[in-house]
C-alpha cells in the first residue's frame, strides 16, 4: 500500500486494472492511500476526481472546471453511504444534466477519508445525438410505442416513471426514455410477458424503438447450497448412512433465480411462505448445510423454480397462475404431499427430511405440475388408474428431470436418500424400472404407479434416453417430455372416474401425432409407444 | 380413442358420424367423443372455433341449444399440437360438476377429436324452486365440519359454492373445500342443498 502525499496518484504506484468492457478505460485502481482530509466525503471524492483526470478517463469534466461545457460530461457526487470500513460516494456522469445509464465511478475512502479505492463504469465517448433536437419523442409518446412491446395498458400497480438518460448501446451513447413500470398479471398468462413484474424499458428518444426490456424484479442476485439431487448419488454411495456426516463435495452451489425482491425463498414459481421460522436474506446468501434452518427451503425453492424454467423453455410458459406456496418441514411425518385447493406443497419430516431429497420434490412439483394443466386431476377415488397415472408421471419427471446427473448412477431410482432414513433403511423408495403389467394392478396409486412410470421411461430410452451421445439423450429426453405433458391435455374433461391406461395411451399417441408436421399420418413414434406399453398389457381399446 | 392410420377430412366444422370413430357411454350408448378426423380449419378464436364445432354436431352428440348455450370457456391450453379447448356445463349459474366438453385443435385450428359429458338432466333443473327452504353456506360449511370430525379451528375452509351434482338424478349441492393443514389434507364435500345429506366426499390432497 502506498502512501500518497496528496490525492493525486500516480498511476506507476497504483494497481491499475482495465476496465472488463470498454476498451482503453481504467476499471478500478487500488494499492494507495491518500491522506487524511477534514473534508465531506463527496467533497473529498470531487477533489480526487479532478486530481485524477488521467486516471478517470476522458470526455468528462468536474463541476467549476473550465472545461465545463455542454461539450462535455460533468461527474457529480450522486451517493455516500457509510459503512464499518468508512465512505463510499458514488459520482454519477451526466451530460447536459442528463444522466448517462450505470456511468458511475465510486471512491472508497477510510473513515478518516483516505481513499484506498477508484471503481469506474465512466463511459468514455459523448453521445451522437443530443437532447432536443426536432423529433424528440415525448413521455407520452415513448410509453406508447411501449405498449407495442410491452402491453401495459390496464395492468399499471403505480403511475409509470419516465426520466431521460443516455444509454451506452451497441458502441455509442443513446437518448433513451428510461420507462419504470409495475405491473399486475394480464390472464390468461402466455408469456412472460404477461407475467406480473416490474420493468424498467428503454425506448429510444428519436426512434421509438424499445432497445432493452428488463425484468426487474429479477435483479436479485442469488445463491445457495444445495444436493443434486440427493447426497447419495452425488457420492455414490449407496450405503449411505442416514446420520453420516455429509462432506461438502455432496453439495453444489446454485443460482437461485426468479427471486423476488423481500429476501424470503419467493419468486415467480415457489414461494416457501407455509415454513416455520422461514429464512430471510436481503444479500441473497442462502448457504446452508443439512440440518441447519433454510437448507430445506433452498433445496424446495431451487428445484422447483429449475424444473419450471426448464419447462418455460421448452414452450410450457404459464404454467402456474401462481407461485406454489411450500412448508419445507411440515410435520406430516415421513410423507409428503400436494394440496391442490391450497396450492401448496408440505414436504414431510423424517430421519431424512422429504426435501433433503430432490426427487421427493420433483415428484410432489410433478402433481402440481399435473392440476395446471387438467384442472381437478386427482379429485376421484384413489385406487382409479387416473390416479395411479398421476403417480407413475411424478416419479417418472423426477427421474428424468435427472436423468444426466444419475446416468451412471442410480438413473431410475426415486427417493434414494430418503430411503436411508426408512427402518430399516432401503435403497429407494420406488423406480421407475419396474417389470410390473396390468395383470399386478393392486389398487393402491403409488404401486400401480408404477406399470405407468415404467412405461414412460422404457419409451424415454427407446426414443434415444439409452444412448452414448449427450446430445441424443438430451433430444430424447425432449421428445419424451413434450409427448408426455401433451398428453394430459387429452384427458382434460370431466370423466377422471372412467379413465383407464388404455385411454391414457390413445392421449400419448394424439399427442404424438398432432405434434408432427404431418397429422394426417400416425405419429412418427406411434409404432414405439404401441410397442411399449402393449409389453406392459396397455392397449388402445376397438383398435 | 384409436386413431385410424388415416384420417377423414371435413371441410367445415360438422362431421359425418357414421365415417368418424365414434366413442360411446357404456350406459346410455350416447356419443362421447369423436376422433379419426380433420374438421375445417375453422376461423377465429380456438374457443370460437371449438364452440363452432359443438354446435354444428349438437345433433351426434345429441346436446340441446340450451346445453350448448351454458358453456363456459374453463381452459384453452396451447401445446406442441396445437390448442385443447375445455368448456364447463353451468346452469342459471350453477357449475355442473364434472359436466365439461374438451375440443382438440391442430396448429392452424382443425379440430381432430372432442369428448363431450355434459348433463341434460340438470339442463332442465328449476334451480329457483331447488334452491328454495334450503340449507345456507354456513349450516353446509358445519355439516362438512362434522362429517370430517375437526371444528372450525382446525379447519381452513377454502371456499364453499353452490353447484349442480348429477348423479342418478340433478341436486343442488354445496361443494365445500375443507384444509387441515396439521395433517397435510385437503377435503371436498358435496353437501345436499335441501336436505343438508352428505352426498359425496373427497380427500383430495394427494402423495
Amino acid at each position: 500500500m502506498h502512501k500518497l502525499n496528496g490525492l493525486a496518484v500516480p498511476l506507476n504506484r497504483a494497481r491499475v486494472r482495465a476496465h472488463t468492457q470498454m476498451r482503453g478505460v481504467i476499471g478500478s485502481a487500488g494499492g494507495f492511500l491518500t491522506p487524511p482530509a477534514r473534508l465531506k466525503p463527496s467533497e473529498v471524492a470531487l477533489r480526487f476526481a479532478q486530481a485524477n483526470r488521467e486516471l478517470l478517463a476522458r470526455a468528462y469534466a468536474l463541476p467549476g472546471d473550465r472545461r465545463s461545457t455542454p461539450a462535455h460530461a460533468l461527474l457529480q457526487p450522486a451517493s455516500v453511504s457509510r459503512s464499518p470500513v468508512g465512505y463510499h460516494v458514488q459520482l454519477q456522469q451526466t451530460y447536459q444534466d442528463i444522466p448517462i445509464y450505470t456511468g458511475l465511478a465510486t471512491l472508497h475512502m477510510t473513515r478518516e477519508r483516505s481513499v484506498y479505492l477508484y471503481t469506474s463504469d465512466l463511459y468514455p465517448e459523448l453521445p451522437e445525438v443530443e437532447a432536443g433536437k426536432a423529433g424528440q419523442l415525448s413521455a407520452a409518446q415513448a410509453l406508447e410505442a411501449l405498449g407495442g412491446v410491452l402491453p401495459w395498458q390496464g395492468r399499471t400497480r403505480l403511475e409509470p416513471l419516465c426520466s431521460q438518460v443516455y444509454l451506452p448501446y451497441e458502441g455509442s451513447l443513446r437518448l433513451v426514455w428510461c420507462v419504470d413500470l409495475s405491473l399486475s398479471a394480464r390472464t390468461p398468462i402466455e408469456t412472460d410477458l404477461s407475467r406480473s413484474a416490474d420493468w424498467r424499458a428503454f425506448v429510444d428518444a428519436y426512434s421509438g424503438q424499445v432497445l432493452q426490456l428488463l425484468d426487474t424484479s429479477l435483479y436479485g442476485r442469488a445463491w445457495g447450497r444445495v444436493f443434486y439431487p440427493n447426497p447419495v448419488v452425488s457420492l455414490q454411495d449407496r450405503d449411505l448412512p442416514w446420520h453420516a456426516q455429509v462432506p461438502a463435495r455432496a453439495y453444489r452451489r446454485v443460482r437461485l433465480a426468479r427471486l423476488d425482491e423481500s429476501g424470503y425463498l419467493a419468486g415467480a414459481y415457489a414461494d416457501t411462505g407455509a415454513t416455520a421460522n422461514r429464512v430471510q436474506r436481503p444479500d441473497g446468501m442462502f448457504f446452508y448445510e443439512r440440518g441447519q434452518t433454510g437448507f430445506l427451503e433452498v433445496m424446495a425453492y431451487c428445484f422447483v423454480t429449475r424444473v419450471m424454467e426448464w419447462l418455460r423453455r421448452l414452450g410450457w410458459s404459464g404454467l402456474f397462475a401462481r407461485p406454489l406456496r411450500i412448508n419445507a418441514g411440515a410435520p406430516l411425518g415421513d410423507y409428503s404431499k400436494f394440496l391442490p385447493q391450497s396450492w401448496e406443497v408440505h414436504l414431510g419430516t423424517g430421519r431424512v427430511m422429504d426435501a433433503e431429497d430432490a426427487s421427493i420434490i420433483l415428484h410432489e412439483l410433478a402433481h402440481a405440475i399435473q392440476e395446471a394443466q387438467v384442472t381437478g386431476w386427482g379429485n376421484c377415488h384413489r385406487d382409479l388408474p387416473v390416479r395411479a397415472m398421476g403417480e407413475g408421471f411424478a416419479d417418472w419427471l423426477a427421474t428424468l428431470y435427472f436423468a444426466e446427473a444419475r446416468r451412471t448412477f442410480h438413473p431410475t431410482y426415486v427417493g434414494d436418500w430418503d430411503a436411508r432414513g426408512y427402518d430399516p433403511p432401503a435403497h429407494y423408495l420406488r423406480r421407475v424400472d419396474m417389470d410390473k403389467t396390468v395383470a399386478d394392478w393392486q389398487g393402491q396409486e403409488h404401486a400401480d404407479g408404477e406399470i405407468w412410470s415404467a412405461a414412460l421411461w422404457e419409451m424415454y430410452l427407446r426414443l434415444g434416453g439409452d444412448s452414448a451421445q449427450e446430445k441424443t439423450r438430451k433430444r430424447a429426453r425432449h421428445t419424451a417430455l413434450q409427448i408426455v405433458l401433451t398428453s394430459h391435455l387429452y384427458l382434460s374433461d370431466g370423466r377422471r372416474d372412467t379413465l383407464t391406461y388404455s385411454h391414457g395411451l390413445s392421449a400419448l399417441l394424439d399427442a404424438d401425432r398432432f405434434s408432427s408436421a404431418e397429422v394426417t399420418s400416425p405419429g412418427p413414434h406411434a409404432e414405439l409407444i404401441r410397442d411399449v406399453f402393449a409389453k406392459r398389457s396397455i392397449e388402445v381399446e376397438n383398435p | 380413442m384409436t386413431l385410424p392410420e388415416h384420417l377423414i377430412v371435413f371441410p367445415g366444422a360438422r362431421i359425418d358420424g357414421r365415417r368418424v370413430r365414434v366413442e360411446r357411454e357404456p350406459g346410455t350408448g350416447q356419443a362421447s367423443g369423436v376422433g379419426g378426423f380433420l374438421a375445417g380449419p375453422l376461423p377465429g378464436a380456438p374457443e370460437e372455433a371449438a364452440y363452432e364445432f359443438l354446435h354444428a354436431n349438437q345433433r351426434l352428440f345429441k346436446s340441446t341449444p340450451q346445453t350448448l348455450r351454458e358453456l363456459r370457456v374453463q381452459h384453452v391450453s396451447r401445446s406442441p399440437a396445437g390448442y385443447h379447448v375445455v368448456f364447463q356445463q353451468v346452469h342459471e349459474g350453477l357449475p355442473v360438476e364434472e359436466a365439461q366438453a374438451s375440443v382438440h385443435l391442430t396448429r392452424d385450428k382443425r379440430v381432430h377429436a372432442a369428448r363431450l359429458r355434459l348433463s341434460p338432466q340438470a339442463a332442465e333443473l328449476d334451480v329457483q324452486a331447488m334452491a328454495r327452504d334450503g340449507i345456507n353456506r354456513d349450516e353446509a360449511i358445519s355439516i362438512a365440519l362434522q362429517r370430517v370430525r375437526v371444528n372450525r379451528a382446525q379447519a381452513e375452509v377454502l371456499w364453499a359454492e353452490r353447484v349442480i351434482l348429477a348423479e342418478k338424478e340433478a341436486v343442488i349441492a354445496w361443494k365445500v373445500s375443507l384444509a387441515i393443514r396439521e395433517r397435510g389434507a385437503e377435503w371436498l364435500l358435496w353437501v345436499d342443498a335441501r336436505s343438508g345429506r352428505v352426498l359425496r366426499q373427497r380427500q383430495v390432497s394427494i402423495e
